[in-house]
């Protein structure tokens, strides 16, 4: 029988999910991702003219991302969710332009990486942005033989965590995967974790809508007011 | 290349290049090293060079909630011979760090005398107090794809050839003077009873009793390319792999997979990392349970023939 964890959540359940869309003025779109105690805020400037010359390509947009944090891991996850986003965004829709996204982590307990990515897919919601797909970040937590999802930083310090990057929460389409350390595992437990996976990025994808009805009908409450 | 199964220069889509592992190039200046060529035997100006070397430092070590007695570090440095911008410097060190880490976890040994599991950290000298660290700096001499095979060969290959001092012998520090001193086989406590500091062994970085690095894990790589065309109606049929891409094969790819196997045991996966590339079809191609299930038979197989070359 699996032992509670320390926050009393059961091994497949998340923490509760909280986004504010829009939070920022200054910016094209923004987003206040809350996963527990885990707080990203993502915020999009463009899509704009690039500064240099150079970085602009002839046929389609350029994202940068740039996550302001203490970890070490910094430049990884920016490549990592730079590489993801522009494969789901419609980039030719504004060729020669730049999306910069701007990502803050302003409390770590945890599962940061899969935080980040949806506080940026919101914020690119709410800029208006089109994407062919939603990628949806779910982080798992390897321990023989339980699969703990969304751990906390005291739980992702004992054991090495893997974050799987499904599209349209299907566990038979990953999109990306990233492991924090040695995970020590076999072929079978990694793909367990993509089955166990997919069923809570539904919730996650439905919780999205339900974030973006609330933003639209609070426009419109204040429009038509 | 996708029709004729065979590519630019020449391999199959399923064939390496030759890879030859040096070690001690550097052995007069560094504790270990290592030089890692993946080489095409047909064109051997186009071959990915990478060379490694292992200095030895002692300290105190770092004690975390983790890790309370401290358990020494490996940390990595990475410089390219001259400006590539296809390579992203901070990403690459960033990830052999992580999968360096491995290294320096903990251990497993077998006492002789009591025939039980003691279980240690294979960089730790005295616990809280010593520990061994080891910078290991990495050049990039010549890209033609796949650095992060070739840059991680290396270093594991550099460590296996470093030296540190035996643990096996009796470790003490003399707290004034930060000094760690080892007690000879043979050494007779009762002789300290002196004072004599002259009595015990000086210790210095190759030290009298040292011996080759064991590692409780052994971090192997692959990297793997998917290629998804458009042309054929089924879906097995538009996905195309190969093992090894060249640089000029990186940037046509959908997805690049590496997986970082243990070498003494290739079905467990260490780290598994993959995302999009900046392919030219920009299309997206996921990944499905069987494709990670086939990448890891590929890595079980290479990580079997890394270790025959890294042996011999």
């Amino acid at each position: 029988m699996t032992e509670a964890r320390p926050d009393g959540r059961s091994a497949n359940s998340l923490r509760p999910l909280s986004c504010e869309l829009g939070c920022l003025q200054a910016a094209d779109g923004s987003a206040l991702w809350k996963a527990g105690n885990t707080h990203v805020l993502a915020a999009v400037h463009g899509p704009i003219a690039p500064r240099i010359a150079m970085e602009e390509h002839a046929e389609a947009f350029r994202i940068q991302v740039v996550i302001q944090t203490s970890s070490s891991n910094c430049s990884e996850w920016e490549a990592f969710l730079t590489r993801i986003l522009t494969s789901c965004c419609c980039t030719q829709l504004y060729p020669r332009c730049i999306l910069s996204i701007t990502i803050h982590v302003l409390s770590h307990d945890g599962s940061i990486l899969a935080a980040a990515l949806h506080a940026a897919v919101s914020a690119l919601m709410d800029a208006g942005i089109e994407m062919r797909t939603l990628p949806v970040g779910v982080t798992c937590l390897l321990l023989n033989p339980d699969i703990l999802l969304d751990p906390t930083q005291v739980e992702e310090d004992e054991s090495a965590s893997l974050m799987l990057v499904l599209e349209n929460s299907d566990a038979d389409q990953i999109l990306a995967c990233y492991s924090s350390s040695s995970l020590n595992q076999s072929i079978h437990n990694i793909l367990k974790c993509s089955v166990v996976a997919a069923r809570v990025s539904q919730a996650i994808s439905a919780f999205w809508r339900i974030a973006v009805e609330s933003k639209v009908k609070r426009q419109c409450e204040t429009i038509f007011s | 290349m996708l029709q004729s199964h065979s590519r630019a220069d020449g391999r199959l889509l399923a064939q390496y290049r030759k890879t030859t592992i040096q070690q001690g190039v550097l052995s007069k200046h560094a504790s270990g090293s290592a030089l890692v060529s993946f080489r095409n035997d047909e064109n051997q100006d186009e071959s990915t060079s990478i060379l490694a070397a292992v200095t030895l430092q002692v300290g105190q070590p770092m004690c975390t909630a983790a890790f309370p007695a401290g358990r020494g570090d490996i940390d990595v440095t990475v410089s390219s011979f001259k400006e590539d911008d296809s390579i992203n410097i901070s990403v690459l060190q960033s990830y052999l760090q992580r999968t360096l880490d491995v290294c320096a976890q903990e251990a497993l040994e077998d006492s002789i005398s009591t025939g039980e599991d003691n279980h240690y950290h294979p960089l730790l000298l005295v616990p809280a107090k010593a520990a061994i660290g080891l910078v290991v700096t990495v050049k990039i001499l010549q890209n033609a794809g796949n650095v992060g095979d070739a840059a991680l060969l290396a270093c594991i290959a550099a460590l296996m050839d470093t030296k540190i001092p035996c643990r096996e012998h009796g470790i003490s520090l003399d707290e004034k003077t930060g000094r760690i001193w080892w007690q000879p086989k043979g050494y007779d406590a009762e002789r300290t009873k002196e004072g004599n500091i002259a009595t015990g062994c000086r210790c210095s970085e190759r030290g009298e009793t040292q011996h080759k690095m064991r590692f409780p894990l052994l971090p192997l790589p692959v990297t793997v390319g998917l290629y998804c065309s458009e042309t054929s109606e089924l879906e097995d049929k538009r996905r195309n792999w190969l093992v090894d891409p060249s640089s000029a094969e990186e940037c046509s790819m959908s997805t690049m997979i590496t997986m970082v196997v243990d070498g003494h045991a290739p079905e467990q996966i260490l780290l598994l990392d993959f995302c999009p590339s900046f392919g030219e079809n920009n299309r997206i191609c996921s990944l499905r349970t069987k494709d990670l299930a086939l990448v890891a038979q590929i890595a079980k197989a290479r990580a079997e023939e890394l270790k025959r070359i890294l042996v011999a």
